[in-house]
């Protein structure tokens, strides 16, 4: 192949990298397998998992498999999924608004869904409505943005981005009326930390819901990753080499809406990675599209179920993952960019 | 001076002191503030933990004092049910520590009942005769009734009160202190929503009812928060959960099914009186036998609970209870 | 059938402004090139994006290769008129290859990813443009003249007929320039049409095609450029008084220089 020996050098090293980064986050699901209060062995927990586990019927036993499958699989699959789809929204959002600093929340979909589910804490709904109530939160608020956006009938995007920032602003204004107005003893404690996000309630059902969104959204941006990476161009060039912007931008703005929307109802509000982790993705695997989707997917289901597990390994009381994703996700960022090149960015 | 004179000056300093006395006493509250009230205390505000504080002067037969009423989210009913005046009194607290001061004001108080200090110290600095009340140590409740015995005029009642605590906690040691350690089943109380146990005076109780509380550790903290595997570790033998919901939780969640508690049906919502027995309340010496009843039931039978509740919100509540308003308050609460 | 006919085109940014383009009728055939000369304002970069579709034309009509760009979705028109911009900004840093790769998107069916024949096909777009050494650098990391001749690369990996090019020789030195204008006269020699906006009327002399005279939207002369651009014609033109400077071999070449007073 006369044309291109160093590249297929190239692309021969970046699938080996992909390789062992989906290698580590196996290892990383094993590992967090094993952490928890509840003392299970590791080859109990290779039994379980294989199902061939002991017929006894010794209670201790059957405790084992629940706090295995029931308690610890759950919350390692969600902190997975949530961590590949936020980290794959952001990227998306990073792409279409051409915008390094762009995060899933750009449009308001975080502060919506919090706000719904909220309402839905301060009326002491079940859980199921109280996710219903923040997926439905967070299309809202990106549906008024994009509403107020097409009613200001600006062609650029910086008016939709606006519209973002005031839809947000609301719905946290909203929220906070909510928590005045919740009962402090038992209402108020519970919106709150449900606010600071938390993958500690995590059952295998929300697990399953997730599921859904996030998987199917994603290979949707996985498909798409070339047209999408035009974007990132401008809308002029986009639109001369083929593809439909505005269509495009919709459909995106839907996809990663429903993979935020679906995290936040699920776990509540977890930022930093959907900013952090595609910068983290750029830098170590270029701009390819196939691999940088795949690899920031990677990378985002490792970084927070690496988070998650010292959540809840680091004290007695459990560390709500928000918290710990804006502690450790801020210094990154900063380390990041002291150490990154000027030229990355124009 | 002349010897008249000293006469008059001493007949005149008893007319004062007599006035004094008119005016109002001093009163040291629990936290060591003077506060001078009036004699006759007529009219009561009660801040915070209002159907606590309420309880504790139905006990004292002061309820015709209270002067405000319940705020929502702390009403119960049987609140109503021993004091159904209080449906209609203004209320004068919202959100956290949201008090409508100036409603205070009007309701011109001869005392002000509060279990905050940070309260007491607000409203004092303005002027108001606010008492602190302080329960932490579970012994405090009798200190506390004779402090408002004394400022109601009703130290006799709050005698009363303190010598049936006394008598209760003795009859249930003779019961439960021959228990060896290995009868003493594992007891966890529990808010199963937030997974916390949120009030230090349950592990008190568990114990003296003969149940290792798993979350008896020392701390200082009010409450303790923990995660599903540190529960399913320590897999209690006895659950309490404070309402029904909680209790329905339990049973049908899936991951809960393996503890000891929710295999042997030992899941038991807390009965809820004027306030809920699991927390400080009045009716502390009966969530001792109550406890005893759930954790041993074979020394305390439900008939007896029951006619020992009969008994004692006749005596201290002056209200005779059906049976079935018994069985309600043992039912506990519904659940949010 | 032409290339590119473009009648009675109109175009105006609100209704409340005035007409940016006011009825503009041109055509062009394959292999045939145009320079759009105008002052700055006259409408000529307003006629590119029209022409490629990207405004939306208030009246007339514009067809390529006899299709109405109305009727065409974006991706037909990719496939028929590529665009190389006066220069591009990324907020991210590409680097050339993929740059050029992007063209072929155009030719990429839904959601395919490039196929070896398109990586190919690019790399040989690379190497006729001569920017294939560059092509692991950075975009974002290449100087002016780099950077347009990668987009130019770009619009040849797009293999459309048609080929848009907004200034491309602005702000670029004469060495630069010079390259540039090689390449466009190659294109044309491989067949493909190029409409070419730019303020030098020495480049249309240079390359010895049709121009096109804008003026506040209007078109004021269209022709060969010996016969279009005078002293006169460009003094009109431009609003200021010109002189001429001939040179070259067989004295071809007009540049303008303005006199000042």
């Amino acid at each position: 192949m006369k044309f291109s020996p160093a590249r297929s050098a190239d692309r021969l090293r970046g699938d080996l990298a992909l390789a062992v980064l989906a290698g580590l986050l196996v290892l990383l699901t094993l590992f967090s397998l094993t952490l928890g209060r509840y003392p299970v062995s590791l080859e109990t927990i290779l039994d379980i998992l294989t199902k061939s586990g002991h017929a006894s019927e010794a209670a201790r036993d059957a405790t084992a498999r629940t706090v295995v499958l029931m308690v610890r699989l759950p919350r390692i699959v969600a902190a997975v999924l949530i961590g590949a789809g936020l980290s794959l929204s952001g990227l998306a959002y990073q792409t279409i608004f051409r915008n390094p600093m762009a995060s899933p929340a750009l449009l308001g979909v975080s502060a919506g869904a919090a706000f719904g589910a909220s309402v839905a804490l301060l009326l002491r709904l079940s859980t199921l409505l109280v996710q219903g109530a923040g997926f439905i939160g967070g299309l809202a608020a990106v549906t008024i943005a994009l509403t107020a956006n097409r009613a200001i009938n600006a062609r650029s995007i910086v008016t939709l981005v606006l519209c973002g920032m005031v839809v947000s602003a609301l719905f946290q204004a909203l929220i906070s009326i909510v928590k005045y107005v919740a009962d402090p003893v038992e209402t108020l404690p519970t919106i709150t930390f449900w606010l600071m996000g938390s993958l500690a309630k995590i059952t295998v059902s929300d697990a399953v819901v997730l599921s859904g969104p996030i998987l199917v959204c994603g290979l949707a941006l996985y498909l798409n990753r070339w047209r999408i990476g035009l974007l990132a161009l401008g809308e002029h060039e986009a639109a001369t080499m083929g593809v439909d912007v505005r269509r495009m931008r919709m459909a995106v703005i839907f996809l990663a809406t429903l993979m935020s929307a679906a995290t936040v109802c699920v776990a509540g509000v977890i930022g930093w990675v959907g900013l952090l982790i595609p910068h983290l993705a750029r830098a170590s695997f270029g701009m390819e599209p196939g691999r940088l989707a795949i690899s920031t997917a990677l990378l985002g289901s490792i970084f927070l179920l690496a988070v998650d597990d010292l959540a809840r390994s680091i004290s007695v009381v459990e560390v709500p993952i928000g918290v710990l994703t804006a502690l450790i996700g801020a210094p990154f960022f900063l380390l990041f960019l002291l150490r990154s090149r000027q030229g990355r960015w124009a | 001076m002349t010897d008249s004179t000293k006469r008059i000056i001493a007949a005149l300093a008893m007319v004062l002191c007599l006035v004094a006395q008119a005016w109002g006493r001093d009163f040291v509250d629990m936290a060591g503030r003077s506060v001078a009230i009036p004699d006759r205390v007529a009219r009561v505000v009660t801040l915070g933990a209002v159907p606590v504080i309420n309880g504790f002067l139905f006990a004292l037969g002061r309820r015709d004092a209270l002067v405000n009423g319940l705020p929502s989210e702390l009403a119960r009913k049987f609140q109503y049910v021993f004091a159904p005046e209080l449906a209609g009194k203004p209320i004068v607290q919202g959100a956290e520590k949201g008090l409508a001061v100036e409603d205070i004001v009007s309701l011109k108080p001869d005392v002000v009942l509060t279990m905050d200090l940070a309260t007491a110290r607000k409203l004092g600095e303005i002027g108001l005769p606010v008492v602190y009340l302080r329960w932490t140590a579970p012994e405090d409740v009798k200190a506390l009734m004779a402090l408002l015995g004394d400022i109601l005029g009703r130290s006799k009642e709050a005698g009363d009160y303190a010598a049936y605590f006394d008598e209760t906690m003795t009859r249930v040691s003779a019961l439960i202190d021959p228990l060896p350690p290995a009868l003493r089943p594992r007891v966890l109380y529990v808010n199963l929503r937030r997974l916390t146990q949120p009030h230090r005076i349950a592990d008190w109780w568990i114990a003296k009812a003969g149940g290792r509380s798993m979350t008896d550790d020392g701390r200082e903290q009010e409450s303790l928060t923990f995660s599903l595997e540190q529960m399913l570790n320590w897999d209690p033998e006895v659950m309490i959960v404070a309402d029904q919901g909680e209790a329905k939780m339990a049973y049908d969640d899936p991951r809960f099914q393996n503890i000891s508690a929710v295999r042997g049906r030992r899941v038991h919502v807390a009965p809820a009186g004027a306030h809920l027995w699991a927390n400080r309340t009045i009716e502390q010496p009966l969530t001792l036998l109550w406890a005893v009843s759930v954790i041993h039931p074979e020394l305390v039978s439900q008939e007896r609970l029951k006619a020992e509740m009969t008994a004692f919100y006749n005596r201290f509540f002056h209200k005779s209870l059906s049976r079935d308003q018994i069985d309600e308050i043992l039912a506990g609460s519904i659940g949010r | 059938m032409k290339a590119i006919e473009i009648a009675g085109l109109s175009f105006r940014h609100d209704v409340r402004d005035a007409a940016v383009l006011n009825d503009i009728s041109l055509d062009l055939d394959l292999g045939e090139i145009i320079a759009i000369l105008g002052p700055n304002g006259a409408g000529k970069s307003t006629l590119a994006l029209c022409l490629l579709g990207l405004l939306p034309r208030e009246s007339g009509s514009i067809r390529l290769n006899g299709r109405d760009i109305g009727e065409l979705s974006r991706a037909e028109m990719a496939r028929r008129v590529a665009y190389v911009p006066q220069s591009t900004r990324s907020a991210f840093a590409f680097d050339v290859a993929h740059m050029v790769l992007m063209g072929r998107l155009a030719h990429i069916e839904g959601m395919g990813s490039p196929s070896r024949h398109d990586r190919r096909f690019a790399e040989k777009s690379m190497e006729q443009v001569g920017v294939w050494p560059l092509r692991g650098r950075l975009f974002t990391e290449l100087s002016g003249g780099e950077r347009q001749l990668v987009l130019i690369a770009r619009a040849l990996a797009q293999d459309a007929p048609i080929v848009v090019m907004d200034e491309p020789t602005a702000s670029l030195d004469l060495g630069n320039q010079g390259r540039i204008l090689g390449l466009v006269r190659d294109l044309a020699r491989t067949g493909k049409s190029v409409v070419m906006t730019t303020h030098l009327p020495d480049q249309a002399f240079n390359l010895k095609c049709k121009v096109a005279l804008m003026k506040a939207g209007r078109l004021t002369a269209i022709g060969p450029v010996a016969e279009v651009c005078s002293a006169e014609s460009m003094s009109a033109l431009y609003g200021a008084p010109l002189d001429a400077l001939t040179g070259g071999i067989a004295n071809e070449l007009t540049a303008f220089a303005p006199r000042l007073g």
